[in-house]
């Protein structure tokens, strides 16, 4: 009799396994991208076309979640299906590159994609410790594969497509390898995550994107676009000094200093460098900037990750040793320098006798290669980090990031990458003021010659006007550039 | 039979080409012990070094040597040829620019027997050369050399560029002090530094001014030349500069402060003559002893602080004949001084906090990739700054790094930071951090540049910390100031 009911307990047990996994099997597809992205440092030319695959999981007809990273820079899109050899083209739909999480959908034969597919639910944060699988199309091989491992982290940390900000990620044992990005991570059926990034430092550490973020963007895109996750633009430095506390007359054991306040942000005008947050919206602010969830201490930035674009948040401060409350609009804003990576869009240049200037950003720093952080010009490197607290002369920092080789701009190849200061005695504040600069001294009777002065350099750029016109024809012919900016 | 004559041949032209005078009559061996400071903990020096190289006996007073060789010296050992006992000495003067140094013997008994040696400027391009090489046992071997270049250089840890001549040879080791000989046995320079089968020498002229100087009563040094020049081969700078075909020069470049001359040169001003010579559009004369050379050498080859220099500028469309007043050369004139030779860095240690002042051999201390390694800010504000001399700012002062205490809790992620004010003083020297202090406050408060954080000490609670802090991490001395 016993020997009997263990029989049976294990065919159940085998045959319920078989078809909880044959149900996210249906959930889970392949997707093939061709992107082609534009060149930071020449932005006239594209790059080759690549192929890259990744995974993702149907939510609900119309609702196919994956990574932002899989489908960026989309040129042709295909999803194929669990057991099912036949790809179907399909879009995007909402990208979210600060968060990694794009949603696409079929567009072609949409019917006969969506009969057979399974809809998986939305499961709940998973605890530390608890199992956790992940399922997707990863190298080494071609069919669906399934892992399993434990959540062993959970905190904040880079997103690595974007680059620079950072949000809520789980840590994983269970093997994340290339492909697996935007597939499903699961915990007793029901969805928990996107797998999305892996660690090369450790061994067995990936991460995926939790249901916080996942569910940040889906409210977001209900709006009918995405918005992004708000930011509020302060830095602070932690308060563990006691005395720094006493002199600053904050009585309270938590709270965090504010170094810098970045303008026209929500935080501008609003906060001060030197006050004291206390609180946001109620919630303690502790000394080293994290504050309690129920996942344990995270990084202040999860209140700001609680918020969308448009939200007000109330922040407890103290000013000058007195205790005050301020409410911040999370606006949406563009920063002067990008230090995200970007995508699906094109780089701005303004090309005038062979010189072309683009905005600074992450992307063209990185044209530099992987080391660009040391490899690049430290006038650069010194703007992309210290920017934001230093300059109000300036908006935006323009660089000159090619010659093109001319007889117009011969002897002056020297100022390659470099950052430009004034035009004819001129500040110069942003990228659209240059491009008007240029436009209004071409057709100004009284100007013979441009002059651009570089910063570091001691003599200027001389362009002589009466040669402008053949050398930009010329110059465009001769680097078969489609046209000589791209501007707003 | 023919072997034999062509080895007495070769030795008789080896005697000939230090003929003169027996080198051993005025050559003698300098031992310089030395010891230099750790940039990183001020307070400690580096292990003991020990070099040994030539010095130059010039009279009966003192020896001419590499400044290179007695850089960071403790301790001058001398040494006659063939003689056993050590005579104390010790650096008379350096000047690190030129790379020149003068030695004297505490006991003047030590130039008995010995002679001064003939100098001279007799040398030319492809001229046969004979370079004088301390052996490891004390001996001097001799080495045949051919001039090859003439050229204007900066002299290891200098930023003023002299005459300099380099010669092919086919000696391994070298470049400290070497002595080199034309084929008349006659000294025209000492060597500084040691390439791949070449070495560098600093020439008789650059000697002979630096000797001279030294004989006057006041050492004023070389004149100051670190002209940055502008090469002007764009024509379309030269047409916005209104100069014409028939002129060539070269741009000066437009420093606001401190540069040498900068109230004499204004912006878009173009060199056209120094000396009655035409200077090129690459910034090169045509000198009949030296080929085509920098315009720099000058200032410097036979003239001294405060004399005259006849030059050519175009100015605004206008030629301008102008009398320029030779400036000294002053490091001091550093906002971030290049190197530090001889000299302890200046530092504070309070409540944990190591500050000190920005120099070249910190940022060095990032290695020879210092540009791309060292913290961006400082990079910055060498390229900025290493040549200016603000009104307000004098030298650039960081908080080097935290060694942690309870007293520092909540600063100890701090370093590299450039400190604005101390106690409301503004911070433009280690001195003012010094001065702010000692002001009575109950609270001490450190500002920084580019954020609004700030270090804060209870005064009363930071002074019983210091010693403990010393103690915990062996400082020695919580403040050095170089007088």
């Amino acid at each position: 009799m016993k020997k009997l009911f263990l029989g049976v307990f294990i065919i159940l047990f085998i045959f319920s396994i078989n078809a909880l996994d044959n149900d996210l099997a249906y959930a889970t597809v392949k997707i093939f991208n061709q992107s082609q992205s534009n060149v930071a440092y020449t932005p006239w030319e594209m790059t080759g076309v690549r192929g890259a695959t990744g995974s993702g999981v149907v939510i609900d007809k119309g609702v196919i979640l994956t990574n932002a990273h899989v489908v960026a820079d989309s040129r042709f899109l295909t999803i194929q299906k669990y057991d099912d050899p036949k790809k179907y083209q399909a879009e995007v739909i909402y990208a979210g590159h600060d968060c990694d999480v794009a949603l696409i959908d079929v567009v072609e034969n949409r019917d006969e994609f969506y009969d057979g597919v399974t809809y998986m639910e939305l499961g709940e944060m998973p605890q530390l410790r608890a199992k956790v699988n992940t399922i997707g199309y990863p190298t080494g091989g071609n069919k669906l594969s399934i892992t399993e491992g434990v959540v062993s982290r959970i905190e904040y940390q880079t997103y690595s497509h974007d680059g620079f900000r950072r949000h809520l990620a789980v840590q994983t044992d269970a093997a994340i390898n290339p492909g697996n990005s935007g597939g499903p991570v699961v915990k007793n059926g029901k969805l928990v995550g996107l797998a999305f990034q892996g660690s090369t430092r450790g061994q067995n550490i990936g991460y995926f994107i939790p249901l916080f973020v996942i569910k940040h963007f889906l409210e977001d895109i209900e709006t009918g676009e995405y918005n992004g996750f708000p930011m509020a633009g302060f830095s602070y430095e932690e308060l563990r000094s006691p005395t720094l506390r006493k002199y600053l007359n904050v009585s309270e054991d938590y709270g965090i200093y504010v170094k810098n306040v970045v303008k026209n942000t929500p935080a501008y005008e609003k906060l001060k460098p030197g006050d004291v947050i206390l609180k946001i919206d109620g919630n303690k602010i502790e000394e080293d900037g994290t504050v309690k969830t129920e996942w344990g201490y995270l990084n202040k930035l999860h209140l700001l990750d609680s918020k969308h674009i448009g939200d007000e948040a109330v922040y407890t401060i103290i000013r000058n040793g007195r205790k005050k409350e301020v409410t911040l609009n999370y606006f949406h804003w563009e920063p002067s320098i990008n230090r995200s990576s970007l995508y699906d869009r094109n780089f701005l240049y303004y090309t005038i006798a062979g010189y072309v200037f683009t905005p600074l950003s992450r992307d063209y720093l990185e044209s530099w290669g992987s080391e660009w952080f040391r490899d690049a010009d430290f006038h650069q490197r010194y703007y992309y980090y210290e920017f934001e607290d230093i300059d109000d002369k300036r908006d935006e920092i323009i660089v000159l990031s090619k010659v093109l080789p001319d007889p117009v701009n011969m002897y002056t190849r020297e100022f390659e990458n470099s950052v430009i200061e004034k035009i004819n005695g001129r500040n110069i504040r942003h990228f659209n003021e240059l491009v008007t600069r240029f436009e209004n001294l071409k057709v100004k009777d009284d100007v013979d010659f441009i002059h651009i002065e570089i910063e570091g350099a001691d003599k200027p750029i001389i362009i002589p006007k009466d040669e402008l016109e053949q050398a930009d024809l010329r110059i465009k012919e001769n680097y078969n550039l489609p046209s000589l900016r791209r501007v707003k | 039979m023919i072997k034999k004559t062509f080895i007495i041949l070769l030795i008789i032209i080896m005697n000939f080409s230090i003929e003169g005078a027996d080198p051993e009559n005025f050559i003698v061996e300098i031992k310089s012990i030395s010891q230099s400071y750790l940039e990183y903990i001020p307070w400690q020096r580096t292990s003991v070094r020990n070099r040994s190289g030539n010095g130059v006996v010039i009279n009966n007073e003192y020896v001419l040597t590499t400044a290179d060789l007695i850089k960071n010296n403790v301790l001058v050992e001398l040494k006659k040829q063939g003689k056993n006992n050590v005579w104390e000495g010790y650096v008379l003067h350096a000047d690190y620019d030129a790379g020149l140094a003068l030695v004297k013997p505490v006991n003047d008994e030590f130039f008995e027997g010995l002679e001064v040696p003939e100098f001279s400027s007799n040398y030319s391009k492809g001229s046969p050369l004979t370079i004088g090489r301390r052996l490891s046992d004390g001996r001097l071997a001799y080495h045949q050399a051919a001039l090859t270049e003439i050229d204007a250089r900066s002299i290891l840890y200098g930023s003023n560029i002299y005459l300099a001549l380099k010669a092919n040879t086919m000696m391994q080791r070298g470049g400290n002090s070497e002595i080199a000989f034309n084929n008349k046995g006659e000294i025209i320079g000492l060597c500084y530094s040691f390439g791949d089968n070449e070495v560098n020498i600093i020439p008789y002229e650059t000697i002979e001014n630096y000797i001279n100087n030294y004989s006057t009563d006041e050492y004023s040094g070389f004149p100051a030349n670190y002209l940055k020049k502008l090469p002007l081969n764009d024509d379309n700078l030269r047409d916005f500069l209104e100069l014409t075909d028939d002129k060539t020069g070269v741009m000066i470049a437009n420093y606001n402060m401190g540069m040498p001359y900068s109230e004499f040169f204004k912006k878009y001003d173009v060199l056209l003559k120094v000396e009655g010579y035409d200077v090129d559009n690459s910034g090169l004369i045509k000198s009949d002893k030296f080929g085509r050379i920098d315009f720099n050498i000058l200032f410097n080859i036979d003239k001294q602080p405060g004399d005259f220099l006849n030059v050519e500028i175009f100015r605004d469309g206008k030629v301008l004949n102008e009398k320029l007043k030779l400036d000294k050369f002053n490091k001091d004139d550093y906002l971030i001084p290049d190197h530090i030779l001889d000299e302890r860095p200046d530092f504070i240690v309070y409540g944990g906090l190591l500050m000190s002042e920005l120099t070249k051999s910190f940022l060095q201390e990032w290695g020879s990739e210092w540009v791309k390694r060292a913290p961006v800010k400082l990079v910055k504000k060498y390229s900025d700054y290493f040549m200016r001399k603000s009104d307000t700012k004098d030298n650039i002062v960081i908080l080097r790094e935290v060694f942690a205490h309870d007293i520092n809790r909540g600063y100890q992620n701090l370093s590299y930071m450039i400190i604005s004010k101390v106690n409301d003083v503004p911070v433009s020297h280690l001195k003012d951090v010094k001065k702010a202090l000692n002001k009575n406050v109950e609270y001490d408060v450190i500002e920084f540049e580019n954020t609004a954080f700030k270090v804060v000490f209870k005064r009363d609670e930071v002074l019983k910390s210091n010693y403990n802090i010393e103690k915990i991490y062996s400082i020695t001395e919580s403040q050095y100031f170089s007088e």
